[in-house]
């Protein structure tokens, strides 16, 4: 009995890794470092979005770069929004403006699962912030794209270039790794096996 | 015709054969590495100090070097290069010879310990893991460090069982001075395989301890006599120690033996270590004794000898890093293969599974290592055989120790680190109407003013360098005029 529940365990865990690919690795792509640029202030209740292509189709975070005047006070509150295409918002969340830092990036945590290659769009709202106003780093250097920029819209008004964005992605392994796994779960479940049973007379030492 | 159909139809001689294959197959991997013409830091040490030397000259320039080598490897070298020639491709076939070394016993001793399936995953272990991969082809002493401890716990091993053959214990001393003589870490690997001998002579009530202690202490009297001389001393008791223990930690160690560029791989590696552990513990229950004992021993010795390392370093000045005690992991390979080949038939396949997709990402990391970290390495020779001329002085702004990387390649040429100039000035007066050029690592160089009362001009004559590494050894070679000091 104990042994097919581990053979069992053993084999669910593999098939979690492929073909279910519910282990993944963690890979990152990031705005390049140079031709930035900072919008206008965005007042409150206004928004700047961001739409782009999903090249996986799992986003563990996504970052982005705001600045501002650092000196000055900070009060109100930012909302993140995440939306697919077809206007169904994935995830949204707000955060205080005082905690946000100065020209780095800041990393919101998504978790989601999105549809590879779809178009997703990312809004940041100011939604109580009257003084100090946010600006949105961006750039006109496409040689370095994250995630395939389509579109930055600032106030209703496009604009030329694309928000610095650091999207993680949660990626399927490749299958050198994928294998590894199989072979070290088929090892560990094979000796819990023979563990469990007391080691029959197949071994000999 | 009769006996080789009798050699056909058994299957003993199927299996050893395909040993046989799978040793020259993993030979011919390794020296599909070799004819790499990029060397390291540590590799030029070793290069530049047998090149042109003799057996004397060798020793006297390990013991002027104030440093904690010892020669027998330099010795060993040498002499290889004697019969085939200094280039690196040599070299790096010597290093290959002790990886073979290793894989002989696997194919010879250990098969006939501990049979067919021990011994070919013993070879896939020895040759192809990250770490093996690595030290098999590079021009350095440890490969014969591994194969000589190896081979000393399989002596011990037989000494256990038959304590009264005085050729093994001769063997076994024998062994012991080779390997402390090759790097001197390697006393921490004996030191615990020694331990075990002893706790099983008296865990046997074996008589003749004392032959431990003398074949123990026989080759450490010329280690102490060679480390006096040498100097060691002047690194025990730095305030720099302590920063070294920072270095201990399990992931080092277990990167050093697992890491690709594979997901999950050093979490995996320590994971199949853990599981042979566990493995081991199950076997105890149904099969104890020494041989059970020895698998134990075999697979802590590595981790062992690596804390009492860091330990010890942490009390000197001299470096530390897993590399310098590793000499224990042919051992470590030994346990994980008896045990892997003995658990059950599914474990064993999927153990051989692990380490040849384990083997394939390592040996993609080493090819890159070896050939594409050259890319300047051809045009460099061209420019060199074009501009420069036997005597030819040449100024580096990189690292002091790269002027004997340099050298490995342009011996003729002198070459002075700026950084360690005690008078650039007088250099620069001495220089004067020679051939003089500059490699130019960072920009920083001659002062202004220095520039000016010398009358230095320059030419720069393009972007050249040998293997990238360690902060690149690339530079811009600059042509200096140097007109004299002004009046």
């Amino acid at each position: 009995m104990k042994k097919w529940m581990i053979l069992g365990i053993m084999f669910l865990c593999m098939i979690s890794v492929w073909p279910l690919c519910l282990v993944r690795r963690t890979r990152e792509e990031r705005s390049g470092d140079t031709g930035h640029l900072l919008s206008d202030g965005i007042r409150q209740g206004e928004c700047i979005s961001q739409t782009f292509q999903a090249t996986e189709s799992y986003m563990e975070s996504l970052g982005f770069v705001l600045t501002f005047e650092e000196e000055q006070m900070r009060e109100g509150n930012i909302r993140f929004e995440l939306w697919s295409a077809g206007g169904k918002l994935l995830c949204q969340q707000e955060i205080g403006y005082m905690w946000l830092p100065n020209y780095k990036y800041f990393d919101m945590h998504v978790d989601q699962r999105l549809k590879k290659n779809a178009i997703y769009e990312f809004r940041i709202v100011n939604v109580d912030v009257v003084e100090n106003l946010p600006k949105v780093v961006y750039t006109n250097d496409t040689t370095v794209d994250a995630a395939p920029s389509v579109e930055m819209v600032l106030n209703r008004e496009r604009v030329e270039g694309c928000a610095l964005g650091k999207y993680t992605w949660k990626e399927p392994l490749d299958w050198q790794s994928i294998l590894e796994l199989w072979a070290f779960l088929g090892m560990a479940g094979f000796i819990l096996m023979e563990i469990a049973q007391g080691f029959g007379k197949s071994a000999r030492i | 015709m009769l006996s080789l159909r009798i050699f056909i139809k058994d299957k003993k001689n199927w299996m050893q054969a395909a040993l046989w294959v799978t040793f020259f197959f993993i030979t011919a991997i390794l020296i599909t590495l070799c004819f790499d013409e990029g060397v390291d830091l540590d590799e030029a040490y070793s290069y530049t100090t047998v090149r042109g030397n003799s057996l004397l000259g060798i020793g006297r320039d390990i013991l002027a070097a104030n440093d904690t080598d010892v020669p027998l490897y330099y010795i060993g070298l040498y002499l290889w290069t004697r019969v085939f020639g200094e280039s690196f491709l040599a070299c790096r076939l010597f290093s290959v010879a002790g990886t073979v070394a290793s894989m002989l016993l696997g194919v010879t001793v250990i098969r006939r310990l501990w049979g067919n399936r021990t011994s070919f995953l013993f070879l896939l272990f020895s040759g192809l893991t990250p770490a093996m991969i690595h030290v098999g082809v590079n021009i350095r002493m440890y490969s014969w460090t591994i194969f000589l401890i190896t081979l000393c716990a399989l002596e011990i091993y037989f000494l256990v069982r038959e304590p009264d053959r005085g050729r093994l214990w001769f063997a076994l001393s024998l062994t012991t001075f080779a390997g402390l003589f090759s790097h001197y870490f390697t006393a921490f690997s004996y030191m615990f395989l020694y331990l075990w001998l002893l706790l099983e002579m008296i865990h046997r009530k074996q008589r003749g301890i004392w032959k431990l202690f003398l074949c123990g202490g026989i080759p450490l009297i010329p280690t102490a006599v060679w480390f006096a001389a040498s100097g060691i001393l002047q690194f025990a008791g730095s305030e720099n120690g302590a920063s070294y223990v920072q270095n201990i930690s399990w992931e080092t160690f277990f990167s050093f033996l697992f890491f690709t560029r594979l997901e999950y791989s050093v979490l995996l590696g320590s994971g199949v270590f853990l599981l042979a552990l566990f493995a081991l513990f199950g076997l105890r229950k149904k099969y104890g004794g020494t041989e059970w004992r020895f698998i134990f021993f075999s697979l802590l010795n590595m981790p062992c000898s690596y804390v009492a390392a860091g330990v010890a370093a942490s009390l000197g000045s001299h470096f530390f890093i897993p590399r310098h005690v590793m000499h224990s992991i042919g051992l470590l390979w030994l346990a994980m293969a008896i045990i892997l080949s003995r658990v059950n038939l599914p474990t064993y396949g999927f153990s051989i599974l692990f380490t040849a997709v384990m083997a394939g990402a390592a040996y993609r990391a080493e090819y890159a290592l070896s050939y594409d970290t050259t890319p300047y390495l051809e045009d460099t020779m061209k420019f060199a055989a074009d501009h420069f001329q036997e005597g030819d002085i040449v100024i580096y702004n990189a690292d002091g120790r790269f002027g004997m990387l340099y050298s490995c390649y342009l011996p003729e040429l002198t070459y002075l680190c700026f950084w360690e100039l005690d008078d650039p000035e007088e250099m620069l007066r001495e220089a004067e109407g020679e051939r003089v050029w500059f490699f130019q690592s960072q920009e920083r160089w001659f002062s202004a003013e220095i520039i000016e009362r010398f009358g230095i001009t320059y030419e720069n004559l393009g972007h050249y360098g040998f293997q990238i590494m360690d902060g690149s050894t690339e530079f811009d070679v600059l042509r200096l005029e140097i007109r004299g000091e002004a009046e």
